[in-house]
């Protein structure tokens, strides 16, 4: 039985929103008036309900995780548990050694005492693009992480001179800026692309120096 | 040498396990303060905590009124990681593990623990059904060409090609009843978290609500057949090729 995954659909939702339901791209089909129809409906709309609601994780309390108007430590808080539970969606492809220093350093980036009341919270479709970036290149060298003032994650790797910093944006897009010593001669280049096509474009300034490119 | 009898477990280094959950479900409410003070308990090992509310929601479509009932109220409990969580509510009790799981006995040794602090302060409380649920996620190398389910599992819906195209997308449930045990296996294509990849849930639900274990020896024995039975399902539902994909 053949069947096909499209990147259109994939992309068009997000896999590693811990509030978004298992099955939740699951069609009803159209209203129709016979007895059977109903039965029909009804039996499969509490299928979905069965499914995706009985999950721990993904059941709360109705609420939005992150909301502008709770307290900066509350919303702190509840960005750094949206990470974690988005970075527990994939960590049987992650190194148990490097998924806890990412939590390291998640604890480090979204602890309240040095968070300004004004600074954007961590978006987790950001987030999302950064372990999808992740599973995809398999860097070893873990990155320093920041947030920009538009809540998208940075990640930034030193290598000497040598600089490579990324903006991790939701959907899968990344904006990049390096500095690259070659023959003691400066180069630097940006670029904004999608993922897929990162380390296609990278490659000339051989990335490995700060990626580190394992599995 | 006497043959242990039981089936034997394999190891995954890189489990397909998304989210293990084990469910006591009262047959009579728990009391609000009793729940505060299970939870400023457990406060102790899983610090992060927040409200658990899960409503009901009726509408009559005739006067277009809705109406919201709490049907559970409670807390959640999650560790640092936000991996190991714990419910306590007024109607139940859970402990659920996220990824990456780490086997049976730790899942089991933390419900005996979790479950012995919640009745050091709620003492005996009847238990109506117990839920044991697994959800895997199978996430399959798309090497630019679609997948042939059959490859990789054993459970899935089938439709004659041709006349119809490729399946875009499927969701099956199926049922079963099996000595007092209700056992729901869901299966479905999910949105892939990994660029290149298709993926594939496999949810086993197994829950017991006649004749349900109190004690807690026939409780820990009943979970041991329970593990068991979904380990045998699991395996029934995949081929070789989805094993490689968690030994790799």
């Amino acid at each position: 039985m053949i069947t096909e995954f499209h990147y259109h659909r994939r992309d068009k939702i997000s896999a590693l929103d811990p509030e978004r339901p298992l099955f939740s791209g699951i069609y009803v089909p159209s209203r129709a008036d016979s007895s059977t129809a109903r039965d029909l409906s009804s039996t499969l709309e509490g299928m979905l309900r069965w499914a995706d609601t009985t999950v721990l994780s993904r059941v709360g309390s109705g609420q939005p995780r992150v909301q502008t108007s709770k307290p900066l430590p509350e919303r702190l808080y509840d960005a750094l548990a949206t990470v974690k539970v988005m970075t527990s969606k994939i960590s049987m492809h992650l190194d148990r050694n490097w998924r806890s220093r990412l939590f390291r350093r998640l604890d480090e980036l979204l602890n309240p005492e040095e968070w300004h009341e004004d600074d954007p919270i961590l978006s987790a479709s950001s987030f999302e693009t950064y372990l999808r970036f992740v599973l995809l290149v398999r860097p070893t060298r873990d990155a320093s992480l920041g947030v920009s003032n538009t809540g998208n994650l940075l990640a930034g790797w030193i290598d000497g001179r040598n600089r490579l910093t990324m903006e991790l944006q939701p959907g899968d897009m990344v904006r990049w800026v390096l500095v690259r010593y070659v023959d003691d001669e400066r180069e630097t280049a940006a670029a904004q692309i999608g993922l897929t096509r990162l380390m296609q474009v990278l490659a000339p300034y051989q990335p490995e120096c700060w990626l580190s490119l394992g599995d | 040498m006497e043959r242990d009898s039981r089936p034997q477990h394999r190891y995954y280094p890189r489990a397909p396990i998304t989210e293990a959950v084990i469910d006591f479900q009262f047959a009579e409410m728990v009391d609000a303060r009793v729940c505060d003070r299970a939870k400023n308990r457990l406060k102790q090992i899983y610090p992060n905590t927040t409200d658990w509310i899960e409503y009901h929601v009726e509408v009559n479509p005739q006067t277009k009124a809705s109406e919201f009932h709490e049907r559970v109220r409670g807390f959640r409990l999650s560790d640092l990681d936000e991996t190991c969580v714990v419910i306590v509510a007024n109607t139940r009790f859970a402990v659920s593990r996220l990824a990456p799981y780490a086997g049976w006995d730790e899942f089991r040794e933390r419900l005996v623990r979790d479950w012995k602090t919640f009745k050091s302060v709620a003492g005996y409380k009847k238990i109506a059904r117990i839920g044991v649920r697994y959800i895997n996620r199978i996430d399959i190398p798309l090497a630019g060409k679609p997948i042939e389910l059959s490859d990789y599992i054993r459970f899935y819906l089938e439709v004659p090609q041709p006349p119809f195209p490729p399946i875009d997308q499927q969701f099956s449930q199926a049922v079963f009843s099996v000595a007092g045990r209700k056992i729901v296996l869901n299966t479905g294509t999910v949105p892939s978290p990994l660029i290149g990849y298709g993926s594939v849930a496999l949810d086993i639900d197994i829950a017991c609500d006649t004749n349900v274990p109190q004690t807690d020896d026939e409780i820990l024995s009943y979970l041991e057949t329970v593990r068991d039975q979904k380990n045998m399902l699991f395996e029934a539902c995949i081929t070789d090729r989805a094993r490689a994909l968690f030994e790799q």
